[in-house]
């Protein structure tokens, strides 16, 4: 595994980057503070500014060649500081495998954003990190997160009943994955 | 779950009872020396008795814990040598789930021991510890420990794809489980 933690990676209609201190601003309003963005998420919807303040100079303050937490921009919009995220969630360097984790602010739903940012960071794992394995694990009542994952090429394996614990619901947890041959 | 430890299990043919230090001699010859036996499990074939006996007096160690279960099947036309282990791989007290793992002496094959100690188990997770579900994976190559977990009744949940690496090779996974719902209705 060569580490290489979060560069910017550019796509089509996006720019993947870093967290900044006032991005926080954006990551509230436009998707952390959102219950139907959260929902299936394992974290809860913010609900003051200061939270995601908090969240944001975490995560900048994280970076390093192991954090792999990409902030969700346009290539069009530079207003925008944030729409969403997609991270590392866990990650298997044995195994060579990792687990990413996404979400997206709901007006920027359905256009294939999610889509173009989660295949560009599985490609980056896949050729600049050295993954072998990328998967994404999610509750089975939220297919819409499978229908991304589909859209990246990955396959559906299976959903493991009872299998986790999120926010005080036993949830089924479908997993879909995609190898590094398989592109 | 209320944890119970590696109570003491019989059945019709067989005795599951927490391993004692003597008991390395025959796990040696009867299954942690070869291959065949070893060759889906995570730890290597054990290639000097010194090492069985190490990890059995690990296990004797820590057969007084109540979270902490591993058996000797003891099969009783055979005298109180074990013949192979079932164990807890992993539980998760929030979830309250258990995972099962298990392996046997290749002369035992084919014979349902396996299976009549793993339904043993389920019943003792379900009905004595308080589990919502049991559950055990197995490498997609070994189809005949899929086999035993069908005939207890669990369900087949999916292949998870170089899900491990075993002996330095990605090895893909079946992952199976039966709920507790499922277990009361079909018992």
């Amino acid at each position: 595994m060569q580490h290489k933690g979060t560069k910017t990676i550019e796509t089509e209609r996006l720019v993947l980057r870093r967290f900044e201190t006032d991005d926080a601003k954006d990551v509230y309003n436009n998707w952390a503070c959102d219950d139907d963005v959260n929902r299936y998420m394992t974290s809860t919807s913010l609900t003051d500014p200061s939270q995601a303040q908090k969240a944001v100079d975490s995560w900048a303050a994280r970076y390093n060649d192991e954090f792999y937490h990409w902030n969700i921009t346009f290539k069009a919009d530079p207003t925008v500081k944030s729409a969403g995220f997609v991270c590392v969630v866990s990650n298997d360097d044995d195994a060579q495998k990792a687990e990413l984790g996404y979400c997206i602010g709901k007006k920027w739903w359905n256009k294939g954003y999610m889509t173009e940012a989660v295949k560009a960071v599985a490609d980056y794992l896949f050729d600049q990190v050295g993954y072998n394995r990328v998967e994404v694990q999610y509750d089975a009542d939220n297919p819409a997160s499978g229908r991304v994952a589909q859209k990246c090429g990955m396959q559906y394996e299976g959903t493991l009943r009872q299998f986790m614990n999120n926010k005080g619901k036993i949830c089924d947890i479908a997993v879909c994955s995609i190898l590094s041959e398989e592109r | 779950m209320i944890h119970k430890g590696t109570k003491t299990i019989e059945t019709e043919r067989i005795i599951l009872r927490p391993f004692k230090t003597t008991d390395a001699q025959a796990m040696f010859y009867n299954w942690a020396s070869d291959d065949e036996v070893t060759k889906y499990v995570t730890w290597p074939t054990h290639t000097d008795i010194s090492v069985t006996r190490l990890i059995v007096d690990t296990w004797v160690n820590h057969s007084d814990e109540e979270n902490y279960y591993q058996w000797a099947v003891i099969l009783k036309e055979n005298g109180d040598e074990p013949i192979g282990s079932m164990s807890v791989v992993e539980y998760n007290d929030m979830l309250e789930n258990i995972e099962i793992g298990y392996c046997i002496g290749k002369k035992w094959w084919g014979k349902g021991i396996v299976t009549e100690a793993f339904a043993a188990l389920i019943k003792f997770f379900f009905e004595e510890v308080g589990a919502e579900k049991v559950c055990a994976r197995h490498d997609v190559d070994n189809p005949a420990s899929g086999k035993v977990m069908q005939k207890c009744g669990l369900k087949f949940e999916g292949v998870i794809r170089r899900e491990l690496f075993v002996k330095g090779k990605p090895r893909d996974l079946a992952h199976y489980s039966i709920l507790k719902e499922e277990y009361l209705t079909d018992k």
